[in-house]
């Protein structure tokens, strides 16, 4: 047992006999692709991967392996109190069970270009990941993948969302749509923005039936019917190709796009109209957006290419919040009380 | 038509093994050159696991290379290696093993455990990665997954690289290589097969291997041309494609090793497997590779590399011809798609002489986000932006490897059509020719013909739109820009001729129509032979008005390989001998077949 390990569980403990502990700041997870000076195999270069903070970018912890092409990371509470982490990266979903102190590569040689993880809300024995060649389904915590691809019309799948009322919907970006299955995964049907390629997904933190989706070439659309009809969210978006959206807990008509070399985009009202909202933010290419879930007033962009920014006034201004010169692929937030306390 | 019996034991006779001194000439030519790599391994300024156990097997500089190697896995430790490095690591101490200390074994299982080997994404890194994990889980037996960087046991990972290598085989056997016949990278797939057949051992993956380094070389065979490998590429790199002999290709450098006909070229480690191996490419494989007195056409079915999104299959077909003689080359695919990202090469004619180019083609330099979002899963116009960066060739609208929608051929024997249908709005309206600059003659004819000639070989270039010339450090750029365009290639041996005026007569006397090019996009051309080739982009490809029937172009089709799309068996024949190599699962993979 490592000693990491052995300070997590004292820590747990602990934390179990003073719940003030455990109930601490939330963990960013912020997954990097590469730095500006790309990785060269064979040479020391500064990591890249996965990255926590836990102190609003003041401090980064590098996490797991430092070099490959990294897309995406899910994590979830463990009843132990370790952090259960999946990735998704070019060699397959890597699995830590340990809060990021052991990694296994979960899949085989068969599953590769895996885009984005996601980990069932009260079962953390099922998992899925959605690819570049479709979408994988495991029963036994990644042990094991069986493909899920039945009724999709395109196997490129940049991303995947659990429904947060009822686990067993599940919601799939696609080069040709988006896509809903009703019973976890076996099918899909394609539901909405068919022939368009979408980049991203999210649903609404407080009203489940509401997604919005972000497209290559044509902005956002927004659903509130739970992705059976979609009406275009674009106006005021002079950037069509979007990366990224986040929306603020607490504030149920404010949504953020992050769009590829047009900066973060701003809604006051889900998406009816859009402002750019970029003072000081130097790299207007952005892949990864989050609002703080215990500040939202607190808003990360991940830059491809220059590291994390941070505003604290709701996108107003920006400031550099570190891991200078890297490709941020993805943000998640892991919050230390629940398990499905996630965002 | 020969009637040939298999006879016992085919793989004994067709390689050398460990136990077996060569006998045949060639075989011990062969054994000979191998050992000038390890003369070079011994003095070398280069430094990798591959030239320490070079030195360590060869012995003179034992004690250097065994130093050198305890050395790297003490700097690789906490660094970042690909799959590169990784093969490098592990053919290198399969090899050098015996001689190695304790200290530098435990650095290797430490690499093994703490190491971070990306896969990487393409067919030859995959290639590599899978070889050396392949020999690390069987070097290593018995760990468990936290003594692996990957959290698997031995026997998990071991597994992984043979699934992997089954998937390979199948694919390569039934419906070809993605990265097919790429000068560059048939040298990475040859390196890490040979250290993988030599090492591997397991009896069962050994043969596999076997047969599938003689399907590879039997591939390059019948497209090598005095060091070149002719034809077309899926992937290769510009300087390479103008300068045909290159002096530090890695396919001369096979080609010296293999055939024997160039001179000894400049030694890199990514070679040293060859020499650490007890391997020998079959003699019938060699004679294929250099009897050229009967002129040939070889076609080809090969795929497009996995395709992503933006197409609905994942690996539409790639039909090859190329015709082969003593002089020249002629070769293409048939285009019409984007086959291959960023370093397509569609035709070209190669040709024997002096000099370094010995080469002619036309490409159009596309740029587009379906070259990376067809290919690659990242973002498409991030990745487009990366890749121009990155290769600053790639958006260059002078360069020389492209693949292209807007590009088709028809070829039949000596014989090319090239057409472009470029759309109004395209990045680079222009299409680009390659003259090298040391073309004996390059004569504008006013029947429209261009006339070229070098050494023994001569060709007929007729441009269908104007155009115009730019001098370059390695040749003439012929730059035409008109959307629609295209050109008619005849190329033919001198020997055929009396004179080069008599070639220049007889192509001012063939018919070309193309008078309705404009609107039709039709052309017509009769080729000195009596064929008439009728084409356009968008319609059948005609010859002597019968439409090319590509059901009939054959997996392999030639006078020395033969085979059909699914059938995982390759027959190899040079006069009386034939070679079977058969992965139907039915007896030996590599069958020596005698006439009866």
């Amino acid at each position: 047992m490592t000693l990491s390990k052995i300070t997590r569980i004292l820590l747990f403990v602990l934390a179990g006999c003073c719940n003030q502990a455990l109930a601490g700041p939330p963990t960013l997870y912020v997954v990097t692709r590469v730095t500006k000076n790309y990785h060269h195999p064979g040479i020391k270069n500064p990591a890249a991967g996965l990255f926590a903070t836990r102190d609003s970018g003041k401090s980064w912890e590098h996490l797991g392996w430092p070099y490959g092409k990294f897309f995406s990371v899910s994590a979830h509470l463990l009843d132990n109190g370790d952090t259960l982490l999946c990735q998704a990266c070019g060699n397959g979903v890597l699995i830590s069970q340990d809060s990021g102190a052991s990694w296994r590569i979960s899949t085989g040689w068969e599953i590769t270009e895996c885009l984005k993880t996601a980990i069932h809300p009260h079962d953390p024995q099922i998992l899925y990941t959605a690819t570049a060649y479709g979408l994988y389904k495991s029963i036994d915590g990644g042990n094991s993948w069986a493909g899920c691809n039945h009724g999709l019309i395109s196997t490129f799948t940049p991303t995947l969302i659990i429904d947060r009322e009822n686990p067993e919907h599940l919601f799939c970006a696609t080069e040709a749509g988006v896509h809903r299955s009703l019973d976890a995964g076996q099918s899909w049907e394609p539901i909405g923005l068919l022939g368009k390629g979408i980049r991203t997904l999210q649903q609404h933190p407080e009203n489940s039936s509401i997604l919005v989706a972000g497209t290559e070439d044509d902005g956002v659309f927004v659903s509130i019917d739970h992705g059976k009809s979609w009406q275009s969210a674009s106006t005021g978006l002079k950037h069509l190709t979007v990366y990224a959206l986040s929306f603020v807990p607490g504030k149920p008509e404010t949504l953020y796009c992050g769009t590829y070399l047009g900066g973060v985009y701003r809604s006051r009202d889900l998406g009816r109209s859009w402002k750019p909202v970029n003072d000081g933010l130097t790299n207007l290419a952005i892949h990864a957006l989050t609002t703080d879930p215990n500040n939202p007033e607190t808003v990360y962009a991940g830059t491809l290419g220059d590291g994390v920014w941070r505003s604290s006034n709701e996108g107003d201004t920006w400031e550099f919040a570190g891991l200078e010169t890297s490709e941020v692929w993805d943000f998640h937030w892991l919050l230390p009380e629940t398990a499905e306390n996630q965002f | 038509m020969h009637r040939f019996i298999p006879v016992l034991c085919a793989l004994l006779f067709v390689s050398g093994t460990s136990q077996t001194e060569p006998k045949s000439q060639y075989a011990q030519d062969y054994r000979q050159r191998c050992e000038l790599i390890l003369d070079w391994a011994d003095s070398t300024d280069q430094s990798n696991f591959l030239v320490a156990a070079a030195r360590i097997v060869h012995g003179p500089n034992r004690q250097t290379g065994i130093e050198m190697f305890h050395r790297l896995t003490e700097d690789y430790q906490g660094t970042p290696m690909g799959m590169f490095q990784f093969y490098r690591l592990m053919i290198g101490y399969c090899a050098a093993r015996p001689w190695l200390p304790n200290e530098t074994h435990n650095g290797v299982k430490e690499l093994i455990r703490s190491g971070n080997f990306y896969r990487g994404d393409t067919e030859n890194h995959l290639t590599l990665y899978y070889t050396a994990l392949y020999l690390a889980a069987q070097a290593f037996p018995n760990l468990p997954g936290h003594e692996w960087y990957t959290g698997k046991s031995s026997e998990e990972n071991r597994w992984e690289a043979e699934g992997w290598f089954e998937n390979w085989i199948e694919l390569t056997t039934t419906i070809g290589q993605g990265e097919f016949d790429s000068p560059t990278y048939m040298a990475v797939f040859l390196s890490g097969l040979i250290g993988l057949h030599q090492f591997c051992e397991d009896p069962v993956l050994k043969e596999k291997i076997h047969g599938m380094l003689l399907w590879l070389i039997a591939d390059y065979s019948v497209e090598h041309l005095q060091g070149v490998y002719a034809g077309a590429h899926s992937r290769e790199y510009p300087d390479r494609l103008l300068i045909k002999r290159h002096p530090a290709s890695e396919m001369n450098y096979w080609a010296w090793l293999f055939f024997a006909q160039t001179e000894e070229p400049l030694f890199n480690s990514i070679f040293l497997p060859a020499a650490l191996s007890d391997f020998v490419p079959p003699d019938i494989l060699h004679r294929i590779g250099t009897e050229r007195d009967k002129p040939y056409t070889h076609n080809e079915t090969k795929r497009v590399r996995h395709i992503l999104r933006l197409g609905k299959e994942r690996n539409p077909r790639v039909y090859k011809t190329t015709y082969m003689c003593k002089d020249f080359a002629l070769g293409s695919m048939m285009g019409g798609a984007v086959l291959q990202p960023i370093q397509q090469h569609t035709w070209d004619v190669s040709f024997v002489g002096s000099s370094p180019y010995g080469t002619l083609f036309t490409v159009h330099p596309f740029v587009g986000e379906e070259d990376m979002g067809m290919f690659f899963p990242e973002e498409m116009k991030f990745a487009t932006d990366q890749v121009i960066k990155a290769h600053t060739y790639y958006a260059d609208p002078g360069k020389w490897a492209s693949s292209s929608p807007y590009e088709k051929t028809f070829q039949h024997r000596n014989s090319i059509i090239v057409l472009y249908d470029l759309p109004p709005g395209v990045r680079y309206p222009h299409i680009d020719g390659f003259f090298p600059r040391d073309l004996e003659a390059r004569h504008e004819d006013e029947s429209g013909w261009i006339f070229c000639r070098s050494d023994q070989t001569f060709i007929a270039f007729y441009p269908l739109k104007p155009y115009r010339w730019i001098k370059e450090e390695h040749g003439w750029r012929m730059r035409s820009e008109s959307l629609q365009n295209g050109c008619v290639v005849q190329v033919e041996q001198a020997g055929s001729f009396p004179s080069f005026d008599a070639f220049k007569e007889t192509l001012r006397h063939t018919t070309l129509v193309h008078d309705t090019f404009d609107e039709t996009g039709l052309i017509s051309y009769s080729t000195p032979a009596g064929d008439v080739m009728t084409f356009a982009f968008d319609g059948d490809r005609l010859l002597n008005g019968q439409p090319i029937d590509f059901s009939e172009h054959g997996f392999f089709k030639g006078p020395f390989l033969n085979g059909e799309p699914g059938s995982r068996r390759l027959e190899i024949r040079h006069n009386d001998d034939c070679l079977i190599l058969d992965f139907n699962g039915q007896g030996a993979i590599v069958q020596q077949m005698e006439q009866e």
